[in-house]
């Protein structure tokens, strides 16, 4: 034990394997074992990856300073001059990532077994989402794009199998084949992202002797750096990450996959793999910061996501359709700070982000699993937020575990949603430019709409009266131990991770996290210019703090005031009439919308824009091509054709096929002589 | 040897020529045995004691006697005569004695010299030979004939045997370690030296061949097609 | 008389006659009895082919590996007769005769 313990690789392949080995024991047996077993090792493994990760990171990281952690298991591929290792790569980012994806999903992982202990597909249910896991880790751990590809691809299956979880119900299979549909759309680009960065450094790996860094390393000395072609491959790349992570135009899957399961909601919908778009964007910021071109749309997209996504959360009925909009609304912000080439306040969003996005989508599972006990499994009606209401008095733990993840997205101050939402929007604040201000402006705008629906969502839910079926309400009982012990650990890290990287405001200068990460960026810091804007701050003078005292001003009373206005709406049932005639003209059933309303109810009308612009003309192009391609040309022509042409000459062939051994004896036998002849005229 | 070989060289060419000519089985396998004998003259001319003794045993002792049962167990007289048609040949038309016929008898004349009634049997067996296998068998005799040809001239003498294989014949192991060439001793040498996985895999495979044949040859095997009883389906015909 | 290539005729011989029998037979033990000598022919080359070798020096393995493949063959023969007269006897069963016409079923 203790030599594996000291030995880092080792270790590290723990990390990815363990989750493997439950998903094949899970996979295998499952079938056989019972809840307690089956959940109990998929909980087990991913708690073992997770002890194992963190005896990476605090014993071999920090204690013993190791900055990098790699192991190469074999040659994966070769072909001509491309050579893939297969190969694990530990950082310093993607040690906050593994740490994110076994610490977050050991605790979804316990929860399950609450959660589904009911279902009768909880094996299969597990094996999916160690897979998940074992998938998740490879992509942050794999040492080159490609096995990070793979990782990619494998989380994208799991996904589309978890959403559609419950198979049986035909609108979960279609919203599993939507996020695949469109993540392929998205992996499409990557892949072409790829192609363009092997082309250009001709390597794919960012660990070891021949790497992207080396290539691009070389290239900054010799002054060869082709910015077009760089601009190209990070828009590639980055349509890659639009589709995992959701962004505008690809984001119409999140969600629609709210679908699956809650837990898996919280795991692979908020918490992991949707931030594999910035895991991606991150590792890759030594080649994003010379593709200014590909920065700028990577910031205005996620300004224009978060805005958009979060506009949409504003009014959405399902609870874990609210989450899911302000997930897509939290990726934006990301991804804005990303753009401006904060990565690491991308990155700790991130962080900060699964933890009151897993706390919510969590608390939320547990408000559905009460009232699905007497709902029954499925009912949308327990997922209704205006059919729920004063919940408080049933579920006082998932409440006030809520209430806290609520206000950490919402970006009050003291909370971890705040630090990391402010200093994103500080960096654009800071920037100075236009590009700055449209961003900062869309950032804020998107920020008065996440504190809006936040309370809005515990308003709804917690407070006021009861507005669903009685009997449901008298029998929602509060979570089991096993789904209400995540809850408070995550309520926990939502209060408190936000203190590792405090603003240089308060007088932090070096905050930990930023530390911790800055080695990732040196590179790509380094061959910045003097004064760009992509570069991140150091040095703070007192007009940049008294800048950001400004900002966090600004945040704080919007965070406040939003918060507290949509709370007194909503959480009051007086006032809920008056939201009501905001959003209805007349009463009772002749009661018409209001047009803004409608708008954000039916999501501006994306998915009929898409339906009209991508699905139908694809649907006819398909309909001509199925009439004139596969009916005429292939069924026609070329399998009757080819069905006639082998009947016809079968039916002359067959005739050989007399059945009598002689026969054959002769055909074989005069063989056998031709090839001896031959042989021997050959031979001469 | 030389002698021998001749002789045994003829002894099983005239062996052959009944084989193949021969139309009932009978004489034919009368006729592989001969051939089968002289080829065992044939080995041991060739210094393989062994093999020929091997050769008889197995062949003549073994294999002979197994095509004798299967001749007493099936119908030997053949249709290739009596039947023009090709295709499935009824039961009862082999043993019905209006069709079958038979060989007309001829009328015993007194005091005149008479050829054994089993020569005469024998020769009215012959078989013309047919020309198609005719010409194939010919075109491979013409092939192997080229081939052998075109050995090298070397291949013109068998050379003494080396003086390391002057060992004694029939002894278990000579006192020097020399065996004599293809005794018993110098062939288990060779087997059990040189290639024993061969040699297991081929006992595996005669025990496999064993099951096979045992289980081809029973009689009632339930829902297996072809195992039923020949009495039983001439019920139900 | 003794020498490689005419006992390799011989075989030769014994062989291409072996095959005539094999072709010319409708009678299915005929044509195994056909095929026993055809094998017989294939172990008389064999053995000319040790003694050959005896005389170059290869080794006593090496010269006896052609009288040990004659053995190999013989096994395997008598493992084709048997399942070979086994087919026979279920053919026969299943047909009334032994001829090789009658077993058609493979007629295209």
């Amino acid at each position: 034990m203790i030599n594996i313990f000291n030995n880092p690789e080792l270790l590290l392949w723990a990390v990815p394997l363990m989750p493997l080995f439950g998903f094949l024991i899970n996979g295998l047996f499952g079938k056989r074992m019972s809840v307690a077993s089956s959940g109990g090792i998929a909980a087990a493994a991913v708690v073992i990856s997770f002890l194992c990760a963190l005896g990476l990171f605090v014993y071999h990281m920090n204690m013993l300073g190791k900055e990098t952690v790699q192991s190469s298991a074999f040659t994966w591929m070769q072909v001509g001059g491309f050579k893939i290792n297969f190969g694990l790569y530990l950082d310093r980012l993607s040690s906050v990532y593994m740490l994110i994806i076994t610490g977050i999903g050991a605790l979804i992982h316990i929860y399950s077994i609450g959660y589904m202990g009911h279902d009768e597909g909880f094996a299969r249910y597990f094996a999916y989402l160690n897979l998940f896991v074992f998938a998740m880790l490879m992509l942050v751990l794999g040492d080159s794009l490609v096995t990070l590809f793979l990782g990619w691809e494998g989380v994208g299956l799991c996904s589309y199998l978890l959403i559609g979880f419950w198979y049986k119900h035909l609108p979960n299979t279609t919203a599993g084949m939507k996020a695949f549909i469109a993540n392929r759309v998205g992996d499409f680009g990557f892949m072409v992202g790829m192609f363009l960065l092997f082309w250009h450094f001709g390597s794919l790996s960012y660990a070891g002797d021949a790497s992207l860094q080396s290539g691009m390393q070389a290239a900054i000395a010799s002054g060869t750096v082709d910015t077009t072609l760089l601009n190209w491959a990070c828009i590639c790349l980055f349509i890659g990450a639009c589709g995992k992570s959701a962004q505008i135009p690809l984001f119409v899957w999140l969600p629609d996959a709210m679908a699956g399961p809650t837990p898996v909601s919280a795991l692979i919908h908020a918490a992991t793999m949707v931030t594999a778009g910035i895991y991606m964007v991150a590792r890759m910021n030594f080649v994003f910061v010379h593709a200014e071109t590909a920065m700028t749309i990577v910031a205005i997209t996620g300004g224009a996501t978060a805005l958009f996504a979060g506009s949409i959360g504003l009014v959405q009925r399902d609870i874990k359709k609210v989450l899911a909009y302000s997930t897509v609304s939290q990726l934006g912000f990301m991804f804005m700070a990303a753009g401006l080439g904060q990565f690491h306040l991308a990155v700790f969003h991130v962080f900060t982000h699964a933890f009151f996005k897993a706390l919510l989508f969590l608390g939320s599972g547990s408000v559905i699993h009460a009232l699905e006990h007497s709902l029954g499994h499925g009912n949308p009606d327990s997922q209704d937020m205006w059919k729920m209401g004063g919940l408080k008095e049933k579920l006082p733990i998932t409440c006030y575990t809520m209430f806290i993840g609520a206000l950490a997205l919402a970006g009050i101050p003291g909370l971890a949603g705040f630090f990391s939402k402010d200093a994103i929007l500080y960096s654009a604040f800071h920037r100075g430019d236009t590009l700055g201000w449209i961003i900062y402006g869309l950032g804020v705008a998107a920020a008065i709409c996440t504190a809006f629906y936040s309370a809005r969502l515990i308003g709804l839910t917690f407070y006021g009266k009861w507005r669903g079926d009685e009997h449901a309400y008298a029998h929602a009982d509060e979570a089991p131990r096993s789904m209400a012990m995540p809850l408070m650990i995550l309520a926990l890290g939502a209060i408190g991770v936000g203190y590792l990287l405090l603003p240089p405001a308060f007088g932090v200068h070096h905050p930990p996290f930023q530390t911790w990460l800055a080695p990732i960026w040196a590179a790509g810091q380094a061959a910045l210019p003097e004064g760009s804007k992509l570069l991140i701050p150091v040095e703070h003078d007192s007009a940049a703090i008294a800048a950001e005292w400004v900002n966090i001003a600004i945040s704080s009373v919007i965070a406040f005031g939003v918060f507290l206005f949509a709370f007194t709406i909503y959480s009051r049932p007086a006032n809920l009439a008056k939201v009501r005639a905001l959003a209805f003209r007349g009463e009772g059933t002749d009661a018409v919308m209001t047009p803004w309303y409608k708008v954000l109810l039916n999501k501006y009308y994306i998915d009929e824009i898409y339906d009209f612009t991508i699905v139908r003309p694809t649907k006819i192009v398909s309909d001509v091509l199925f009439v004139v391609v596969d009916v005429i040309v292939i069924d026609l022509l070329f399998v009757n054709g080819t069905a006639m042409v082998v009947k016809a000459s079968s039916d002359l062939a067959r005739r050989l096929q007399t059945g009598l051994v002689r026969h054959y004896l002769y055909a074989f036998a005069t063989g056998a002589v031709i090839l001896i002849a031959l042989f021997l005229l050959i031979a001469q | 040897m030389e002698v021998l070989f001749i002789l045994s060289a003829l002894i099983s060419l005239a062996g052959t020529l009944i084989l193949i000519t021969q139309k009932n089985p009978v004489y034919a396998l009368l006729g592989l045995l001969i051939a089968f004998g002289g080829s065992a003259g044939v080995f041991k001319a060739l210094d393989a004691p062994f093999i020929a003794v091997s050769q008889i045993i197995i062949y003549a002792g073994a294999l002979a006697v197994m095509f004798l049962f299967v001749l007493m167990f099936t119908d030997t007289r053949t249709q290739d005569d009596r039947l023009k048609l090709p295709g499935a040949v009824g039961s009862r038309a082999v043993f019905n004695p209006k069709e079958s016929g038979g060989p007309a008898k001829a009328k015993k004349k007194k005091n005149e010299f008479q050829v054994p009634a089993a020569v005469t049997a024998a020769l009215d067996s012959i078989q013309l030979p047919k020309p198609m296998a005719m010409v194939l068998s010919l075109s491979l005799l013409v092939c192997f004939t080229a081939a052998i040809a075109k050995l090298p001239a070397e291949f013109n003498d068998f050379g003494p045997l080396p003086a390391s294989y002057s060992g004694a014949m029939f002894a278990p192991s000579s006192e020097d370690g020399v065996l004599a060439f293809g005794s018993t001793a110098a062939v288990s040498k060779t087997i059990f030296e040189g290639f024993p996985l061969a040699f297991e895999v081929v006992s595996l495979l005669i025990f496999a061949a064993l099951l096979g044949a045992v289980l081809l040859a029973r009689r009632h095997l339930a829902g297996i097609p072809g195992t039923q009883d020949v009495g039983k389906e001439r019920d139900h015909a | 008389m003794l020498e490689p290539k005419v006992v390799l005729f011989l075989a030769a011989v014994l062989f291409s006659a072996g095959l005539y029998g094999v072709l010319s037979r409708r009678h299915l033990i005929m044509l195994l009895m056909s095929l026993e000598l055809m094998l017989n022919a294939v172990n008389i080359a064999l053995v000319t082919f040790s003694r050959y070798w005896a005389g170059e020096g290869v080794g006593m393995i090496g010269a006896h590996s052609g009288q040990f493949f004659t053995l190999m063959v013989m096994a395997v023969a008598a493992a084709e007769v048997g399942i070979g007269l086994a087919i026979i006897v279920a053919v026969y069963r299943r047909k009334h005769t032994a001829d090789s016409d009658a077993a058609s079923e493979l007629k295209g």
